[in-house]
């Protein structure tokens, strides 16, 4: 088992030390910056990949592995896009990978969570009203929030908060009635994201909800009934909002204004399309005429230098690793857990698809991130708190396995 | 574990594939099956639109000669074709290019982009062009906010920080800052503000923004030379706006300028590139410049080309072109050469009452503000319309803010109210000031029509007016000489500007009747409606008003109101602070005249002694303003009455017409591009005034006598060949004012020919200290428009043939 962890690994710093391998010599000579940036991130892999080993041998290793792998692709193409980002995301790994090591050491069994379910319910409206009170408006949306010179947004932070509240409420769903009762704080916090112009998110929102309703009801009909109200709701939205019918006008038809409110996705279909098969090669084509390409339109990046291949490639990874935490979920000790599990694997695979279809013009777009590739702190960090839950998860699951 | 959840997960993981699966098809899709179609669109990412400004519609006078037009310039441009680049290249080529302006002897011709950052004598700070404090704050935030910068920053700080963003600084300390490309901190600044423009103007990419204008040919040729190594610089030929006559009518042609801060968004809807457009800001330039309601745009409508770039954003080749329509032509009603004489003469007559070479009866030094205005009495046309000193339009007209050095003479800061002349401020539309006698005439008027006098009614001047109990005001004649007008009819009182005379029309008169045919003038707000008055012109005014009660109300409360708080304190120990709510709402009451016992407790005043003192103050407040002493004194120009020199013109055309008061305007005419005819401002009537043709006459006659012999203004008209008729009048000034140096505002009103008058003028002479020596800027103007002195040169020039 180690063994093969350990040749993926080496695998991985191979091709990661060859991508920044290119980065030093594109420019027709040797630069050393890109090579010592390429090496810190290996060596920060490696350390983090050693405690684990070394302290919780039981745990999952391989949802750390392709966590950061997947981050190592970000790290290539924001290096490429734009030096001084890329620093600041090389330091927001390291913070992520110390959080994700804290998480195993210090937090307590996931289990432990569930008593505190209101609270979390509660918080999550908190953070979610923070940014219409004291936020700012930045790219369209007003969901952020700054302290100091920190922006951060608590949208990412109240994704996992929902999965906690959700874990405990949904077991205890009898009937529609509690299904009404536990989702007032759902309802809420989609109608907080239309308001703060946050489409993704409410998309995601609704997504995991309905996810974890039926992993942990199996009820269909109350999916059916949210798909029924989602629609109705989205329709509503669209007549009533000006900025939700702007979305879905562009998606239509991009084209129409392409120098203007259409010029994002219509760079991004051409950047995309202009990849090929094979790509344009590393930092041979022309992401950087994508508005925003280092945050929401990093895939499109990845896709236009590395082709279908390597867009595949990236999208199979999310599915490995959405597959290990529904495995892990599947290992779980006990039903909160289990959801839990689920729960954020939902939020992983729902995230994916609502930035990937929205860049590709397959669903409007609505500005996400897509998980540990684009640039930004708060979305870093959740992230491996996310992955840092699992791995808790799964050495409890583990333990008699 | 639970069997059936071990499913459900199963189910879950199943759904997760199938999104997976369709995404990979999406991409699949886009870059494989139908990539060749999105790549001959990537083909067109490089075709880029360009925009050119329409040039502006030129300014005619009612003859055709030109008052505003365009010249061939050149311009170079920066055309942010790529959404992003990196901070080296921009730098560079905004470096270079800007150096080699220099280079080429063009500095001064650089754009000065608005940015908040100032270096001065050692340090930094910021500018962000307002007096207002919070305004500053609030725009000091929002730039701060662009670049996500920390709020308390100082300037230095902020500057440290941009040049990092912009990548401009190889390093800094304390007392040091170096810069990349060996540049000094002058020309850091400079490419920073350019960064800054960019970043500004970021959101509408395919607009450019000026490095430099109305460059010599010469620079424009080195630039074009080394076009390929400046990607994004372009030159371009564009129209500048020329005022050939310089300072000649910038009364009413006004200026052009950056669109402000606070325009940005109004002009940003209409379509306007508010990095490079200049728009009108005062004046004929700024009241045409988009004007639905007479549907005229000077501004016309832009064009620009279509450009092939190449990845690095070089031009390859103009794709396609569209032609830009120029702004309509306006022709005016104004006369050029009536304009330059009533200017010259205002100039030269003002200089005269300085120097002395007027003969006046004390030294006037502080003749420095003039304001005259001519107009057709027949059609309302305004031929001539000045305000001196004025400025020269063509200050703003390049770079859309006028040269540093002048900015002091444009804006003065510690000037002192009415002697310092602001030379952007047009006296004539919007100096009200007190008319003096030159109201007389309309008091008669109002006298014969009424009733209460005739043609031949005397009165026996007696020098101090016993007529009304406990007012005192006396003929100025009195007061000056001790001596009495004895007895007069109205034409001489008119002549003699005997004050006892219309002191005793206004008493007989009343209020009502008074402020009845005021308002058939146009000169009082419309009582039903609380509508300021108008004369109907195009461009900004802010006419003034005879007094009335509420207009008293209103000038006073704020004395009244520094009392009532003097007396709070002092007596009560109640303390009201200015611009509190609850300051306002007092005022608000005072002006009402509506006592409100619930206002004053809830805002403090509880005392039953301080109600009472405040309603009393109120209630004198208005008592006074009503008492008929007030139009006594209206009657005679002086107390609360004031008046624009443009009212004054309408009022004594409308008087010598016969009753006709024509709207006032400058337009006359309105031509498309193509030169042919798009709109004609007809005559417009505002109000037909029923006047007794013989009560004109009689009116007229005694202006006529002003003119002649024993008149006020008789030692300018002496031996004039056309009879004319006028009307002098001094408003004089308080004491407190005198020792600052002011003193009588000098009017002189007028019209000509006397027959059959065709104009009329209006001229006020701040600090002239008499009208009658403002009488020669009218005598210039008649000999201009009866072209007296044409004959006169014929004349000189044939003697001296002979």
């Amino acid at each position: 088992m180690e063994k093969l962890e350990k040749s993926i690994l080496k695998n991985i710093y191979f091709i990661v030390m060859l991508l920044f391998l290119i980065l030093s010599l594109y420019r027709g000579s040797f630069e050393i910056v890109p090579f010592v940036y390429g090496t810190l991130s290996v060596i920060l892999i490696a350390y983090g990949y050693f405690v684990i080993k070394k302290y919780y041998p039981r745990v999952d290793k391989y949802l750390y592995i392709i966590s950061v792998f997947i981050v190592e692709f970000g790290l290539v193409m924001l290096y490429r896009l734009d030096f001084q980002r890329a620093l600041k995301q090389l330091i927001w790994f390291a913070i992520g990978i110390m959080l994700f090591i804290f998480i195993l050491i210090l937090f307590p069994d996931i289990k432990r969570l569930q008593k505190y379910s209101m609270f979390f319910a509660i918080f999550n409206l908190v953070l979610l009203t923070m940014p219409l009170l004291l936020g700012r408006e930045i790219k369209g949306s007003k969901n952020w929030i700054q302290v100091g010179s920190l922006s951060f947004q608590p949208s990412e932070l109240a994704k996992i908060f929902m999965i906690f509240y959700l874990s405990d409420v949904i077991r205890k769903i009898k009937d529609y009635k509690d299904v009404l009762k536990y989702s007032i704080p759902i309802v809420l916090s989609i109608a907080i994201f239309v308001l703060e112009k946050d489409l993704g998110s409410a998309l995601m929102f609704f997504g995991m909800f309905m996810a974890m309703l039926y992993v942990g009801t199996s009820r269909l009909r109350y999916i059916l009934s949210g798909l029924v109200l989602f629609v109705l709701g989205g329709f509503f939205s669209y007549v009533v909002f000006d900025h939700v019918k702007r979305r879905i006008n562009i998606w239509l038809n991009p084209w129409k204004d392409k120098y203007g409110a259409g010029y994002q996705i219509c760079q991004s279909l051409i950047a995309i399309a202009s990849g090929g098969l094979f790509g344009t090669g590393l930092a041979g084509g022309h992401p950087e005429v994508i508005p925003e390409v280092h945050t929401d339109f990093i895939f499109s990046a990845i896709a236009e230098e590395f082709g279908l291949l390597g867009a595949i490639a990236l999208l199979i990874l999310y599915l490995l690793l959405i597959y290990r935490m529904l495995r892990t979920a599947l290992y779980a000790k006990e039903d909160y857990s289990r959801l839990v599990a689920v729960g954020i694997a939902s939020m992983f695979a729902f995230q994916v698809f609502v930035i990937v279809g929205g860049v590709t013009k397959m669903i409007p777009l609505t500005g996400i991130t897509l998980p540990f590739v684009s640039y930004g702190g708060s979305s870093m960090i959740i992230n491996f708190l996310a992955i840092g839950i699992l791995q808790k998860i799964s050495e409890v699951g583990n333990e008699d396995a | 574990m639970d069997k059936k959840e071990a499913t459900r997960v199963a189910v879950f993981k199943v759904i997760v594939y199938i999104i997976f699966i369709t995404l990979i098809s999406r991409i699949f899709y886009l870059q494989v099956i139908n990539g060749e179609y999105y790549r001959t669109l990537a083909e067109e990412k490089g075709r880029k639109f360009i925009n050119e400004i329409a040039p502006r519609g030129e300014i005619l006078d009612r003859n055709g000669q030109k008052l505003a037009t365009n010249v061939q310039s050149f311009n170079v441009t920066y055309n942010n074709v790529k959404s992003k680049l990196d901070n080296d290249e921009i730098n560079k080529v905004l470096l270079e290019t800007i150096r080699l302006i220099i280079k080429n002897g063009d500095e001064a011709k650089i754009n000065t982009p608005t940015f908040p950052i100032v270096y001065n004598s050692g340090s930094f700070y910021f500018d962000f062009g307002s007096n207002d404090y919070e305004i500053n704050k609030k725009r000091e935030k929002k730039f701060k906010e662009l670049y996500s910068l920390n709020e308390n920053l100082d300037a230095r700080q902020t500057f440290i920080e941009l040049g990092k963003k912009f990548d401009i600084l190889t390093s800094y300390d304390k007392n040091n800052l170096n810069f990349k490309y060996n540049m000094t901190l002058e020309e850091a600044l400079r490419l920073m503000a350019f960064r800054h423009m960019l970043q500004e103007s970021k959101f509408s990419q395919y607009r450019a923004i000026y490095i430099a204008k109305n460059v010599a040919k010469k620079t424009a040729l080195a630039i074009e030379y080394y076009r390929n190594q400046l990607p994004g610089i372009l030159t371009e030929v564009a129209p500048l706006r020329k005022y050939p006559n310089g300072e000649v009518g910038s009364a009413f042609l006004g200026y052009i300028g950056k669109i402000g801060e606070e325009e940005k968004d109004y002009y940003s809807s209409l379509g306007y590139d508010l990095s490079r457009e200049l728009v009108g800001k005062q004046g004929l330039e700024k009241v045409l410049e988009n004007n639905k309601e007479l549907n005229i745009s000077l501004r016309g409508e832009p064009g620009g080309i279509e450009v092939d770039v190449d990845k690095f954003g070089r031009i390859i080749r103009e794709t396609a072109r569209l032609d830009s329509v120029p702004g309509d032509t306006v022709v005016t009603t104004i006369d050029l050469d009536l304009q330059k004489v009533t200017e010259k003469a205002l100039d030269e007559t003002m200089k005269n009452i300085r120097t002395g070479k007027i003969k006046t009866d004390a030294p006037y030094p502080n003749a420095t503000i003039g304001a005259a205005v001519v107009v057709d009495v027949k059609t309302g046309e305004i031929l001539a319309l000045a305000s001196r000193p004025g400025f020269d339009p063509n200050w703003f007209a390049e770079k859309g803010s006028p040269p540093k050095e002048l900015i002091d003479y444009l804006w003065p800061q510690n000037g002192v109210y009415g002697i310092t002349p602001l030379p952007t401020y047009n006296y004539a539309t919007k100096g009200a000031v007190s008319p003096g006698s030159t109201f007389k005439p309309l008091v008669a008027l109002m006298g014969l029509e009424e009733g209460v006098i005739t043609p031949d009614t005397i009165i026996y001047d007696k020098g101090v007016y016993d007529g009304l109990p406990g007012f005192n005001g006396a003929c100025w004649i009195w007061n000056e000489k001790h001596r009495t007008h004895g007895p007069v009819d109205v034409a001489k009182a008119i002549q003699v500007s005997c004050n006892y005379f219309f002191f005793e029309v206004a008493k007989r008169l009343g209020k009502e009747k008074f402020y009845e045919w005021a308002n058939k003038f146009g000169l009082v707000s419309d009582p039903k409606t609380g509508e300021s008055p108008n004369t109907g012109i195009e461009i900004e005014e802010s006419p003034g008003e005879v007094a009335n009660p509420q207009k008293i109300v209103k000038s006073n409360v704020d004395v009244t109101l520094l009392n009532i708080r003097e007396n709070l304190k002092r007596k009560y120990g109640i303390y009201i602070n200015k611009d509190t709510a609850g300051y306002k709402a007092l005022r608000n009451m005072l002006i009402s005249g509506q006592y409100d016992e619930n206002l004053l407790d809830s805002i403090g005043i509880l005392n039953e002694n301080a109600k009472k003192y405040i309603k009393y103050e109120m209630e004198y407040l208005h008592t006074d303003a009503n008492k008929l002493y007030q139009i006594l004194n209206a009657a005679i120009g002086q107390g609360y009455t004031d008046l624009t020199p443009l009212q004054m013109v309408s009022y004594i055309s409308t008087l010598v017409n016969g009753g006709y008061r024509y709207k006032l305007h400058l337009v006359k005419k309105v031509l498309n591009p193509d030169g042919t005819l798009k709109y004609e401002n007809k005559p417009e009537l505002i109000q037909k005034i029923d006047i007794d043709s013989k009560y004109i006459d009689a009116i007229k006659e005694g202006m006529k006598k002003v003119t002649e012999e024993g008149g006020t203004a008789s030692s300018t008209f002496r031996n004039f060949p056309i009879q004319t008729g006028g009307k002098t009048g001094s408003a004089s000034v308080d004491k407190y004012l005198k020792s600052k140096g002011r003193a009588a505002y000098g009017w002189y009103v007028g019209f000509a020919p006397y027959d059959n008058p065709q104009i009329a003028v209006a001229i006020v002479i701040y600090n002239a200290g008499h009208g009658s020596y403002a009488a020669p800027v009218a005598k210039a103007i008649y000999e201009q428009y009866f072209g007296l002195n044409k004959s006169t040169e014929i004349q000189k020039s044939s003697t001296f043939d002979h």
